[in-house]
């Protein structure tokens, strides 16, 4: 906005003006008193007498689809802005002329700077113009049905093909050749080259670089998500060879620990969330994501997989994207839209954008693309949809007989009779008496289609559940396991018919219906929508192309510059902490990159590695900028140096650690293998559970009482595991924790024990992870790294004492031994009082003691004292210098 | 004069982290300042007569001491709770019915049975509006009174009272001002402000404050021992790094040891109070949340925010798990809450404040449930200076827009914000310089509302 719109927004919003021009209002009161008085039947009809006065003598400053913006951001071009006014105040006080902004400004003398058009810019209204613009506004200033200059009153085509709007962001194409992502020093040395060139050109000086202590601890939690074990901080410090640095950020990029922390990120993107019942679907689809990043899918593929999936989570996890916002297909249209294509579409579910370009409609055009996606129950294979239809018209009855001394249910179809049928249609008539006939039979549809399967055999599974209860009851088992496994099957039967009856269906329909609330003249509510991406070329639609597949295609393709560009941006906010564009899903058009030839360079650099994800990541963590001090000023310097956007990167930031890492570091200082302590999923091996559906209730029944015997035999160990809970710890616990894949080396370990990618999703409000700021999962990347209260609080009077200072111990007579935590049982195995604070260095802020603090400590605790040691222990978590990533 | 009303408040202190969102306010100075207030000129000439006369000679202005802030996240169906409509067909009015209260010619839900008896305590407002339709920016709305729109940070409501509180100490307490119980990631928290004015969040009220005693074997003068010992290990780290972010830990720890020593601790522990009560209140995250809340005000805190998921009611509303299981732990809850301020007192100086981010559709979906609805919804206030027993606003037939009284989000922030006496018509200044207010840019208190 220019200084001459403000100004005019500064002195016509202030009200002390308003009496120096009185005297034009009286006149004008009298204009309107009579000419109101003299026709009082011709009311003035706005797109006939006003709409030419704007557009002749407003439109200039004042209009949307020109190349300026609309100046104080008053558009008088669009019925709904007027009454909106600036973006200040409204313009127009309905019936009241001598109160609204439009009529004063129009109306001031000549040579006042305020007036309206602005003196040079457009001549004044006439006398009579602004009698016309009273009278209007008296009469309460309608627009009897007009809509806008586009749209006129009647709805003309949805907005015309040539109009071309530019929609993305341009970006400069200024790079230099690309080389090879093979050679990687030069490849490396091509972003140092930019960064630098750019703080030059800023005058910025580049930090120093860093130690190899503060880069082992920097790249440990940027890659691996957690601290290193004293051993892997010795080999990296103690090595010599020349490229140890890039070798390690080799190893740690192919390790297991870089799948977990890599999970942790898109696990916060994805909002993955374990909700109760439906819990192993979103299982599957976590499971999913880490086996993706453990291959090292490129960025495209995994993205394809996910928006074109159909199916279950059995048989294809990447549907748990889709699943995540079950019926709910414009909201997780938005949330696609802003993840993948970084933009916030999410104001156009109701309404235009405000601040965007983006339409409504344009968003129901994108809508039109997933609109018949659905998550449905399926006719199992075992039963004929015939059979299925004819089921649903019985009621199912059992009842529950003892023979022989056994209970068993009897299961019988009763066919509805006349009265009954006619009752059931009476119930429906009821229910549905305001719809049509076409809506109830979609309404029925949609109740039959989904969750016929899951209730049929969640109905056959909860009446087993009372069965063995009854039977628990009567003294019929003859041990509690055996009990407890017949309900344990039960209950995997409910969950199977989650995993297998809510699959994902797309139809072949290819186009969206605008909502009820729809107002804009372009279209009616109701009306259909054809399929149009929001930019670029809309690829066709046909029956070899099903829309769901076109618009993945459509997404993921190396012509979509917005794919590209939020992915490169969003790494390098990765490694860097912040990203070149000031936002990582909200790019608009409008927003420039802070180092547009780096951003050209990474984009380019993701497209010709194909979206090689890992080595896009490698060339950064290599970088020289990467490996400098980070950034961190004093509130004192902020007024001139203090980082915002745009920032130049003369180091990466300094953060607090995730939630994720400081817990994932504290686990590295409990369990050893932290990495390879795996969860437990019971639907891990597909070929097993693929025939599933051909079964019926009970044949399916016995089969899940197969798999928990199974489990409880070859699981022996996890289930001694799962007992034996750490001393105190049940206020840690979680019931849902979930159980890890027993092996060896983590037996005698808390359940409650492992990296947070292993852990229920997100864990429950309260849980260490929660209160130190993990996500929710409720919305797109919601964690935080606040600090409060709570956080010190667990770190002071539990946390260390429970888990870390825990010893292990021989159980006697047959009773449990107990695990103790690896850093603590290790340092007492040292004899040496230094080497003692040594490891306790090394294992806690993965750097060797100075001679100084060596000195401090010897002062105040004896290291032969566990007491003592216990003391710094705890003191050394509790430092600043542990929560935070230099 | 703007100085001297900034020097009130507390202005000076601020806090800029690195914090990503952060980053973006800093920017947000450059560029967005210019095109939204005309320019840096109008920055620093703040204008009063512009922001209105003071609210301070207003009716009920800080007739409340206290607020318990009830946030019902996901969207709370107007239809199904103080706005039902048992004329409208059953594809709208869905399985819901209207009972009477204890006040003539106000009939609410027959989900809100309980709450029915204390209407002559409540004032529904029926006639809210929202301009968003999305969970996580419409929350942020009603939560600050501003629009989330990438650039900026603001406060929520408690932090506001918090940032203003003129008595500065919180009495003699060591429990800090504001509080949030089952806060959700997404709270706005202090916003632009210091983080000290930050809510401090419980996780659940069942559990309390947790850890906040001493761990077995460690007593006060040993931990008190490896608190020195941090810091002073801690202090080259915290020599090097001088940004808020860093040095806000060690403080904290002062504040966690305070209050592990205050007398106050005991308001966490909710099984001093008798079993029937907490019974009353319900065993479930409303409840024990409201229960925890009474007892933090009753401790002199200035805010409690409760929040409650679980409404986003798109499919099934009316199966037992949704809809009517919700509505009856608010139901429990609220009224149990409302006997019981009223009981002790404390009612005339603390003001009940139910809200959402936006109502429920009018008509029901093909899911069987209600999807967003921003247009037209409702909300309550009870208790301190509520114009109790009576409605405001209201929608038109179809109970789809609102028909009279509209009361925009920010309107309904500054109307808390006034009972609350906070002066929601004068303009605060960020670190950065960026003027704010607590009813939001355009928020006007309103008095049908306030008695």
């Amino acid at each position: 906005m220019n200084a001459r719109s403000s100004e005019w927004m500064r002195k016509t919003s202030s009200r002390g003006s308003l009496g120096y021009f009185r005297a034009a209002f009286l006149f004008m009161a009298f204009l309107v008193f009579a000419s109101s008085s003299s026709s009082a039947e011709d009311r003035v009809d706005f797109e006939k007498q006003i709409l030419p006065i704007f557009e002749q003598k407003c439109f200039e400053c004042h209009s949307g689809g020109g190349k300026k913006k609309p100046k104080a951001g008053l558009r008088l071009d669009v019925a709904e802005a007027i009454i909106k006014g600036t973006k200040r105040e409204k313009i127009i006080e309905p019936h009241r002329p001598d109160e609204s902004v439009l009529i004063e400004v129009v109306s001031l003398p000549a040579d006042d700077d305020d007036l309206m058009p602005p003196p040079g810019k457009g001549k004044p209204l006439s006398k009579s113009e602004v009698a016309l613009l009273s009278k209007w506004v008296s009469e309460g200033a309608g627009f009897s049905g007009w809509l806008s200059v586009v749209q006129g009153k009647n709805p003309p085509p949805p907005k015309s093909e040539g109009v071309v709007r530019q929609r993305v962001p341009r970006v400069s194409d200024l790079y230099p050749k690309l080389v090879p992502a093979k050679k990687l020093k030069a490849a490396v040395a091509q972003v140092d080259g930019l960064i630098d060139k750019k703080l030059k050109a800023e005058g910025l000086k580049a930090f120093p670089s860093i130690s190899d202590e503060v880069f082992l601890r920097r790249i440990y939690l940027d890659i691996a998500g957690r601290i290193p074990t004293p051993a892997e901080a010795k080999a990296f410090l103690d090595g010599r060879s020349r490229n140890r640095r890039s070798h390690l950020i080799d190893k740690l990029l192919d390790s297991e620990a870089f799948v977990s922390h890599f999970y942790n990120f898109w696990a916060d993107i994805f909002r993955v969330r374990f909700n109760g019942r439906t819990s192993s679907m979103t299982e599957a689809f976590a499971r999913w994501i880490k086996s993706s990043i453990r291959q090292n899918k490129p960025y495209d593929k995994f993205v394809k997989e996910m928006l074109s999936a159909t199916g279950n989570g059995l048989d294809n996890p990447a549907v748990g994207y889709w699943y995540r916002d079950l019926n709910m297909k414009v909201d997780s249209l938005a949330y696609t839209a802003q993840v993948f294509l970084g933009t916030q579409m999410d104001c156009a579910m109701c309404h235009d954008h405000p601040f965007d370009q983006w339409s409504q409609y344009d968003f129901f055009q994108m809508a039109a693309y997933i609109w018949d996606n659905k998550m449905q129950g399926y006719v199992p294979r075992w039963v004929s949809k015939k059979t299925f239809l004819e089921n649903s018209l019985r009621i199912r009855r059992s009842s529950k007989e003892e023979i022989d001394g056994k209970i068993v249910a009897v299961w019988k179809d009763v066919p509805v009779n006349e009265r009954s049928a006619e009752r059931k249609r009476a119930q429906l008539k009821a229910r549905y008496s305001d719809l049509s006939m076409e809506e109830i039979r979609r309404t029925d549809r949609t109740s039959y289609d989904t969750g016929s399967y899951q209730n049929y055999v969640r109905m056959w599974a909860r009446e087993r559940r009372d069965i063995v209860k009854e039977r628990t009851e009567k003294g019929l088992y003859d041990s509690k396991a055996a009990a407890s496994a017949d309900s344990s099957a039960a209950r995997m039967m409910e969950d199977v018919a989650y995993l297998l009856g809510y699959s994902l269906r797309r139809g072949e329909k290819a186009w969206s219906v605008l909502p009820d609330t729809y107002r804009y003249g372009n279209a009616r509510p109701g009306d259909k929508v054809l399929p149009k991406t929001p930019f670029g070329q809309s690829p066709s639609v046909d029956e070899k192309n099903p829309p769901h597949e076109v618009f993945a295609n459509w997404m993921t393709s190396k012509k979509n510059p917005m794919f590209s560009r939020v992915i490169a941006n969003r790494l390098f906010e990765y490694v860097f902490g912040q990203g070149i564009y000031r936002t990582r899903d909200d790019i608009k058009v409008s927003d420039e990159a802070s180092n547009p030839e780096l951003m050209a360079l990474l984009e380019k650099r993701m497209l010709a590695d194909d979206f090689d994800m890992k080595k896009f990541l490698r060339i950064l963590y290599n970088t020289r900028a990467y490996q400098r001090q980070a950034w961190a000023p004093a509130p004192s310097e902020k007024d001139k140096s203090r980082p915002g956007w745009p920032y130049h990167y003369p180091g990466p930031l300094l953060k607090r650690m995730s939630s994720e890492q400081i817990w994932d570091s504290l686990m590295t200082m409990i369990v050893p293998e932290v990495d390879f302590r795996k969860r437990f999923f019971r639907y891990g091996d597909k070929e097993r559970f693929k025939d599933l559906d051909k079964m019926p209730p009970a044949e399916l029944y016995e089969f899940c009482r197969e798999i928990i015997r199974e489990e409880s035999t070859a699981g022996g160990k996890l289930k001694r595991d799962r007992s034996e809970k750490a001393k105190g710890s049940r206020k840690y616990s979680n019931s849902k924790a979930g159980a890890f894949v027993a092996s060896e080396i983590h037996a005698g370990y808390s359940q409650l024990l492992g990296r947070a990618s292993e852990l229920y999703q997100p864990m429950r409000a309260g849980h260490f992870l929660r209160a130190f700021g993990q996500s929710d999962r409720e919305q797109i990347e919601n964690s935080n790294r606040l600090s409060n209260v709570p956080q010190n609080l667990t770190l002071m009077n539990g946390f260390v004492d429970r888990y870390l200072l825990s010893e292990s111990y021989e159980g006697r007579k047959g009773r449990q031994s107990r695990k103790g935590a690896v850093l603590w049982d290790s340092i007492l195995a040292e004899e040496d009082g230094r080497k003692r604070i040594e490891l306790l260095y090394l294992g806690i802020l993965s750097r060797r003691p100075s001679t100084d603090e060596l000195a401090d400590i010897i002062a105040v605790a004896d290291p032969a004292d566990k007491k003592g040691l216990g003391d710094v222990f705890w003191a050394l978590v509790n430092t600043e210098e542990f929560r935070f990533v230099q | 004069m703007k100085n001297m009303k900034k020097n009130n408040c507390n202005s000076g202190e601020h806090f800029e982290s690195f914090a990503r969102r952060d980053f973006l306010s800093v920017m947000a100075l450059a560029g967005a300042s210019g095109s939204l207030l005309g320019g840096a000129g109008s920055l620093s000439a703040a204008r009063r007569d512009e922001d209105g006369p003071d609210p301070a000679g207003m009716p009920g202005f800080g007739k409340a001491k206290h607020v318990i802030y009830l946030m019902l996240s996901g969207g709370f169906s107007h239809m199904d709770s103080f706005d039902p409509r048992p004329d409208l067909p059953e594809k709208a009015r869905g399985q819901t019915r209207a009972i009477d209260t204890n006040v003539d010619g106000i009939r609410i839900a027959n989900w809100f049975p309980k709450l029915a008896g204390h209407m002559d305590k409540i004032a529904i407002c029926n006639s809210r509006k929202s301009r968003i339709g999305a969970h996580a920016k419409g929350q942020y709305y009603v939560r600050t009174a501003y629009e989330l729109r990438g650039a900026d940070k603001h406060p929520h409501l408690g932090s506001w009272l918090s940032y203003c509180d003129k008595t500065g100490k919180k009495s003699e307490s060591a429990l800090p001002a504001n509080f949030i119980i089952n806060p959700p990631s997404n709270h706005p928290n202090a916003g632009w402000m210091h983080p000290k004015h930050a809510p401090l969040p419980i996780g659940s009220a069942q559990e309390g404050l947790k850890n906040s005693k001493p761990h077995y074997g460690v007593d006060s003068a040993r931990l008190l021992k490896r608190v020195n010992l941090s810091k002073v290990l801690g202090e080259s780290f915290r020599g090097r790094f001088l940004n808020d972010e860093v040095q806000t830990v060690s403080p904290l720890y002062d504040d966690a040891l305070a209050m592990m020593k205050g007398k106050d601790l005991v308001a966490f522990d909710l099984k001093k109070e008798p079993e029937w009560k907490r019974e009353a209140y319900g065993e479930n995250n409303v409840g024990q949340g409201l229960l925890l809340a009474k007892r933090l005000v009753e401790r002199g805190v200035r805010h409690v925010e409760v929040n409650s998921g679980g409404w986003d009611n798109h499919n099934a509303i009316y199966e037992d798990r949704n809809f009517p299981k919700k509505s009856k732990e608010v139901d429990d809850a609220l009224s149990a809450l409302l006997e019981d301020l009223q009981k002790s007192g404390l009612l005339d100086e603390t003001l009940v404040v139910l809200t959402t981010e936006f109502g429920r559709t009018p008509v029901i979906s093909e899911n069987l449930g209600r999807n967003h609805w921003p247009q037209a919804f409702s909300c309550l206030l009870a208790g301190a200076g509520v114009k109790a027993g009576t409605i405001f606003g209201a929608k038109n037939d179809a109970g789809g827009e609102v028909a009279e009284n509209e009361v925009s989000t920010p309107d309904w922030c500054a109307t808390i914000a006034h009972l609350a006496g906070l002066p929601w018509n004068e303009t605060f200044f960020s670190p950065s310089g960026r003027p704010f207010k607590s009813g939001g840019k355009k928020g006007q208190a309103q008095f049908g509302l306030i008695a």
